[in-house]
């Protein structure tokens, strides 16, 4: 059993090379995945906020000082972004998909609003633009209002009040920046709450909570580059090992155990680097909090163990071990949030082994400790493994001749 | 020495077999089982190999009953499954590593039987590299690692070429002069002329024939 047990440990040393390969094309194809996530969730903001161009008076105070505010206060009061330019720069960029829309304020449009007399804006939108058109209405409509009402309101009353103090020798410059700090601090809402959030699952953030799933997902195809040693078409050698009492059960143990080996020569340096890296900024990962991965390698060690023993053929294996581990990644929402999938299958996505495996994963990335996802692991590693040595001894005695 | 298959009786579920087996044979005997695909020749091997136990009956050697004693079944029965039994990405060297000692491996090469096997001359081959044949040689050279009295073939020539055949045929001949038993399941004429006795297997039933090298009557038999 013990030569058995080297012999196998040679076969993975042989195929190492080759595995290493293949798995760092799938881990440079997963992490492109996961880095093209956070940065879309890093972008969601600025996505979410349309850029308009405003093209007007650029020596106007009332129209500077009004965008000033609205761009620089209170970012949660507007889904627009609004930035001063001139007419050519602004059909530009609207040609170059830089902002969606501009708005043309005419040159005396403040000044005869003051007076009530409402001159309109005009307001260029690509054809292409749709039902954003109202939304950006809307929102232009709320920016007058605080240009005109807030700002001139804030400014002029300042001055009054000034004047009334006996401080009317006070520049305009100095008004305009007390009149500012007046609208900041009455238009800034922002900072009148704060925003705790709770997390997708486990505790996590979408960030974090991709990372685990990917982190599954990766784990459960590292397994296929192992398929040519683990499928065997010609059950001869096994047959041998068994009447040379080597049977079933020690034969997977043997060939178990070094390949569970050869996964830890791959995840190992992996694992080190995240920890002594720091390379997850926004989670501290320990060395030791990276012995939580251990549990879900012998779960995935164990899952393609069992698939291997119902196949043939390396083609058919690798096909199994691909749609088998994207399917139950998948139902357990290691690819998709697991709120995203349907009730029904978000019951039983955490029971899965994937599921499983994600949550125990995720227990590396906060301080969150639970022993459910570990026995769950433990238990399908139990099972798996039973189920591949019922398997083969079938195979072994399904003798024809 | 000598062996003795008493009543060996196999079944898959419902399906019988292997029904009521029983032969003997004697130090220096070559028996021969021919049998359409299926008919239950490997299993009868595979059960006296221990890859797999028989619903009933025993297998003695010399009186010891070797179903209930697998460590000596281990040192006195060879076993030559269909296939290849090796490890694909391994040498030879490797391969013969995983049945002998280090010293006997290196005898055996000398002097022994893998130098009568001619294995030393792809030692360091990978298997996957190796020829029909030297896969076969090796095979049988991984089997005899213990030099056990008794060896037991499934179809050890099938599908070789005719030299191969040939080399493979000399090794059974010495090791019957020997004084071994052979014990092969075959489907090939020239492997039977090996053979002191001949037996069919039909239906999980052995029947005893004489095959006189009439091998029209051999197919009327089967």
């Amino acid at each position: 059993m013990r030569k058995y047990f080297l012999l196998q440990c040679k076969r993975v040393l042989r195929i190492l090379p080759f595995v290493l390969a293949v798995t760092a094309m799938l881990f440079g194809a997963l992490s492109g995945a996961f880095l093209a996530v956070k940065q879309l969730s890093e972008d969601t903001d600025s996505h979410n906020k349309f850029k308009v161009g405003v093209v007007g008076n650029a020596g106007d105070t009332y129209l500077q000082m009004g965008l000033a505010a609205l761009q620089s206060m209170d970012s949660s009061r507007f889904s627009v972004e609004l930035q001063m330019m001139t007419q050519q720069e602004a059909t530009a960029a609207l040609s170059g998909g830089k902002i969606v829309a501009y708005v043309s304020v005419p040159d005396d449009f403040l000044q005869e609003a003051f007076y009530g007399n409402i001159i309109p804006l005009q307001f260029v939108v690509r054809g292409s633009a749709g039902g954003l058109v109202t939304i950006l209405k809307d929102e232009i409509t709320g920016a007058v209002e605080i240009l005109l009402l807030e700002t001139q309101r804030g400014i002029y009353g300042v001055g009054d009040a000034l004047e009334n103090a006996g401080y009317g020798n006070l520049s305009g410059t100095h008004i305009n920046k007390i009149s500012l700090k007046y609208v900041e601090f009455v238009l800034d809402r922002g900072k009148v709450y704060a925003t705790e959030e709770l997390g997708i699952s486990d505790g996590l953030g979408l960030e974090g909570y991709l990372l685990c799933g990917l982190s599954a997902i990766m784990l459960f195809l590292a397994c296929m580059p192992f398929a040519p040693l683990q499928i065997q078409s010609d059950q001869a050698l096994r047959r041998l090992l068994a009447s040379r009492g080597v049977g079933a059960g020690k034969q997977i143990t043997c060939e178990f155990t070094s390949y569970l080996l050869g996964l830890l020569v791959l995840v190992l340096p992996v694992l080190w680097a995240v920890s002594s890296t720091g390379v997850l900024q926004d989670y501290s990962v320990t060395g030791q909090d990276t012995l939580q991965v251990l549990p879900v390698l012998l779960m995935v060690a164990a899952f393609s163990f069992f698939l291997y023993e119902l196949v043939r053929d390396y083609v058919s294996g690798v096909l199994v071990q691909f749609f088998a581990a994207v399917f139950l990644c998948f139902f357990s929402g290691c690819i998709f949030p697991v709120y995203t999938l349907p009730k029904s299958v978000q019951i039983v996505a955490d029971l899965l082994p994937a599921g499983a495996a994600r949550r125990q994963l995720a227990q590396c990335l906060t301080d969150q400790q639970s022993l459910a996802p570990l026995m769950l692991l433990l238990c399908y590693t139990a099972v798996l493994l039973a189920g591949a040595v019922l398997l083969r001894k079938k195979r072994m005695e399904n003798v024809r001749g | 020495m000598n062996i003795e298959v008493k009543h060996i009786k196999k079944a898959y579920g419902k399906k019988q077999v292997l029904q009521d087996i029983s032969l003997t044979a004697n130090g220096g005997e070559c028996i021969g089982i021919l049998g359409s695909n299926g008919c239950g020749k490997s299993t009868l091997l595979s059960i006296l190999a221990g890859v797999q136990k028989a619903d009933s009956g025993t297998f003695l050697c010399d009186g010891a009953d070797l179903f209930l004693n697998p460590r000596r079944r281990e040192t006195l029965v060879g076993y030559v499954p269909q296939g290849t039994p090796l490890i694909e990405e391994l040498s030879a060297w490797d391969n013969l590593r995983l049945w002998y000692e280090k010293g006997a491996l290196e005898k055996s090469l000398e002097d022994g039987v893998l130098a009568t096997l001619g294995v030393s001359e792809f030692l360091r081959v990978p298997v996957f590299k190796m020829s029909g044949g030297m896969r076969k040689r090796l095979s049988i050279g991984c089997a005899m690692a213990k030099q056990p009295p008794v060896l037991l073939l499934d179809e050890p020539t099938a599908a070789l070429d005719l030299v191969c055949k040939a080399r493979i045929a000399d090794y059974l001949r010495s090791f019957r002069e020997k004084g071994g038993i052979l014990l092969m399941t075959t489907h090939d004429v020239q492997e039977l002329s090996l053979c002191d006795r001949h037996y069919i297997m039909r239906d999980g039933v052995l029947e005893r024939f004489q095959y006189t090298g009439n091998v029209q009557e051999l197919v009327c038999k089967l």
